[in-house]
């Protein structure tokens, strides 16, 4: 990310590629094929660090608050949150399923890194232009 | 406090100073010659020696007096160095926050950690019917609101079951995160109740010493497994967010005064003749000094990042509102506050964006819970006394002369903490003629809530709790942390106050230790007991303070009944009422911790549960199926149970004979 015409963060660039990452990880873990091959501790580390951290460090990256520890500690209360309320939505309509509240968080998910992809690289060119 | 201070304790990175950085060697030499060295020495040595005690203490030990009693002297000295050595790092201007930050995350696993490490399975029963709920969610998907009110307020049950059910948690997996919830919680508090303490105090050591007294005083245990444990996180993010980035009047007074004398000039005539009026008369111009009382700048931000912060905000409202019954009011509460004394920048609709969305749901989506129970709840508006009573006299006339210690220790911290910190606003006013709206709002406002509603009387347990970082705040402002070097007496004082709240805390907060451990015994024998109880059975205890509840919560029938286990009679005639009434078998649980309870606050006898157990042992109209040091399980000589297992034995479960038999004395 290029803020001020500053040189991109690597921490930066490490979210931009873990958090598609590790969509993709939570979403193939969930597949019966993969899970009956995968150490059920794997499994549960995969699955714990997609839900737990990344909806909400996906959102906490757009803020660019560039505090690590304030940015942690928000997207874990968001990811929280947000698997919270999709649970409750499809409870209250009787139609909890959840891989279906897990691919309702992987597309809120999807839309927020295409959203953080866009201001990054609208920021880059923004700032090369001005350069 | 200065800008340029103010700017060094923002966490805004700071380019170009690897050039001038020191060596890596350097550093650690001038490190190890410095007093931090001795901070980091006292912090090994007090981890050692209370790492090295962990293993010392004896779950069975523990008494009427709580951990206590079974803690080791190493213990004691352990986590009393700790205050020693984090006293010496807040006294000098300037000492590392890293080790500040070891400092209170090992205070976290010392304080909140032990009844993990010296326990096997997870503490206090209400961990595991939270469990239960969760279960049933992930079971069958719905929620049973007509079963207990706790399932109107879905949030933490529902997130529950999504995570047993994606991660492939079955129950026994969950115990873990039971047992440690209380660390986890806490270490998720620290950056909130840091973040609270930088935005209103006036510089880093006075935050840190307020961070570090919330968590040697949060006594009140609501950081298990629980919905409140949660919302009170999102509670405290919340406050963060608005403190340390909208906060209302956050400049000097004289820049505040011409902004106010330049906003009224275009507007009303009328008012700016009132705010010159005011700015100029000396009397005036003190009451709106003390009245504005500006906090410390707020963090700078851009316009896109404040609106996230606040979609972040009206996201953590949502989640509130639908996890807790409580935690919405005692929020709308502060943030009205808040809003009225302008404490927040230009948020006049939070409070009621807030206030819909709590009315929306009570409305229409804890309709089964209100049905009943909307007298009761109105009935108890305004009656004090029961909000203070069940967690203070009642207890208080109870048995031991301990117990009596650990029930006054508790009205004596909190007395103590809300007399200090009332002291501190009246001193501040006196010494620095500034009233710290902010902080008092906040620290003011749980208050009412204990009028409204006593809430089975832990009202004013919530009202500490919500209380306590705001409170923490205004106890930190008594010490002088401007000044580059604490004195001597005022460093010995502290550690000796500080001392005296660790404790406060040990006696406070694990008080109740010998009602809420769990033994190995108790739990097999619920094992034992889900395994042979068929659904829509009875289990019968005198309290509910037992591990139990965690499967098929929904499908058995419970109930505390202190008043019939006086004799085993009364008792037999309930249990064959029960199983007339409703076909199943009546199930007789006689278990340490329930007993222990019955006997801590309800005032049964000493010993009586061993005594009761016994007799049941030695009926002839009872048969006892289970039986260890901590754990009955009994049924009637002519229940039901005979019929249902008579037609299908359940592997496991002893014939009538062998029962009998097995009474040999």
């Amino acid at each position: 990310m290029r803020i001020n015409g500053s040189r991109p963060q690597l921490s930066t660039w490490f979210w931009l590629l873990a958090i598609p990452f590790s969509m993709i990880a939570a979403g193939l873990v969930q597949q019966n094929s993969v899970q009956t091959t995968l150490p059920l501790t794997l499994f549960r580390i995969v699955t714990m660090w997609y839900v737990l951290v990344i909806p909400g460090m996906t959102l906490v990256k757009l803020l660019q608050l560039r505090q690590t520890h304030i940015e942690w500690m928000l997207a874990i209360v968001i990811s929280i949150c947000v698997n919270m309320l999709m649970t409750e939505l499809m409870i209250y309509l009787h139609a909890y399923f959840p891989k279906v509240v897990l691919a309702l968080v992987l597309i809120i998910n999807l839309l927020a890194w295409l959203a953080l992809l866009w201001i990054t690289f609208r920021r880059g060119r923004h700032d090369d232009t001005a350069q | 406090m200065s800008d340029t201070n103010r700017l060094q304790n923002t966490s805004l990175p700071i380019y170009g100073t690897a050039a001038t950085r020191t060596p890596l060697g350097t550093r650690i030499r001038s490190f190890i010659m410095s007093e931090d060295f001795l901070a980091f020495a006292i912090l090994i040595a007090a981890f050692l020696l209370w790492g090295l005690s962990v293993p010392q203490i004896d779950e069975r030990n523990i008494d009427h007096l709580g951990i206590v009693s079974a803690l080791t002297p190493m213990s004691f000295l352990g986590m009393g160095l700790m205050n020693v050595g984090f006293v010496l790092l807040v006294r000098r201007e300037h000492s590392p926050d890293w080790l500040k930050l070891a400092y209170v995350l090992v205070l976290i696993l010392m304080l909140y950690g032990i009844t993990a490490l010296i326990e096997e399975y997870p503490r206090f029963s209400v961990n595991y019917f939270h469990v239960g709920f969760a279960e049933h969610i992930s079971r069958t998907g719905e929620l049973a609101t007509g079963f207990d009110a706790r399932f109107s307020w879905p949030g933490f049950f529902a997130f529950t079951a999504f995570l047993m059910d994606i991660a492939k948690l079955d129950v026994l997996d969950t115990f873990p995160l039971l047992m440690w919830s209380h660390v986890l919680f806490n270490l998720l508090y620290l950056v909130p109740v840091w973040m609270i303490s930088v935005a209103l105090t006036e510089n880093r050591r006075q935050a840190w010493f307020a961070t570090w007294f919330f968590f040697l005083t949060n006594w009140i245990g609501q950081d298990y497994f629980s919905p409140q444990g949660m919302a009170f996180l999102f509670y405290l993010v919340i406050a963060a967010i608005l403190v340390r980035w909208f906060k209302g009047w956050d400049v000097p007074f004289e820049t505040q005064v011409k902004r106010i004398q330049a906003t009224s000039q275009g507007w009303y005539p009328r008012l700016q003749r009132l705010a010159d009026f005011v700015f100029r008369t000396r009397w005036t111009r003190w009451i709106a000094k003390v009245f504005i009382s500006p906090d410390p700048p707020n963090e700078a931000s851009t316009p896109s990042q404040r609106a996230g912060l606040m979609l972040i905000i009206v996201l953590l409202f949502a989640a509130i509102v639908s996890s807790h019954q409580l935690t919405p009011f005692f929020m709308l509460s502060t943030l009205a506050g808040w809003v009225v004394f302008n404490r927040i920048k230009r948020m006049y609709y939070l409070p009621i964006l807030l206030a819909v969305m709590v009315g929306a749901w009570i409305s229409f989506m804890t309709v089964d819970f209100m049905a009943g129970n909307v007298v009761g709840l109105l009935q108890s508006i305004g009656r004090v006394q029961e909000a203070i009573a069940p967690s203070t006299s009642q207890n208080a006339i109870t048995v031991s002369a301990e117990r009596t210690l650990i029930i006054r220790s508790r009205l004596f911290m909190s007395a103590m903490i809300w007399g200090l910190a009332g002291l501190s606003a009246l001193w501040r006013l006196y010494r620095k003629q500034r009233i710290d709206w902010t902080v008092l709002i906040a620290a003011g406002a749980p208050f009412p809530m204990a009028i409204l509603q006593s809430y089975g009387g832990e009202m004013l347990l919530r009202v500490y709790m919500f209380a306590l970082p705001f409170m923490s705040i205004m106890i930190a402002y008594w010490f002088p942390f401007k000044v580059p070097r604490l004195s001597r007496l005022l460093t010995a004082f502290l550690i000796v106050f500080l001392t005296l709240n660790l404790g406060l805390f040990l006696l406070t907060r694990h008080g109740n230790e010998e009602m809420d451990y769990v033994t190995r015994e108790e739990f097999e024998g619920f094992e034992y007991l889900y395994s042979i109880a068929p659904l829509g059975s009875a289990m019968i205890s005198v309290q509910e303070s037992m591990p139990y509840r965690y499967r098929y919560e929904v499908d058995y029938i419970y109930g505390p009944y202190e008043e019939l286990f006086n004799t085993p009679e009364l008792l037999r005639g309930l249990a064959k009422q029960i199983e007339d009434e409703f076909g199943g078998i009546s199930f007789i649980l006689v278990t340490r911790s329930a007993t222990v309870t019955a006997e801590l606050l309800y005032g049964m006898p000493e010993d009586w549960g061993e005594d009761f157990a016994a007799e049941i042992h030695n009926r002839d109209d009872f048969v006892v199926l289970w039986e260890n040091r901590d754990m009955q399980i009994s049924v009637m000589d002519d229940s039901n149970y005979w019929t249902v297992f008579a037609d299908a034995p359940h592997e496991d479960a002893p014939t009538q004979d062998e029962s009998q038999q097995d009474e040999s004395p």
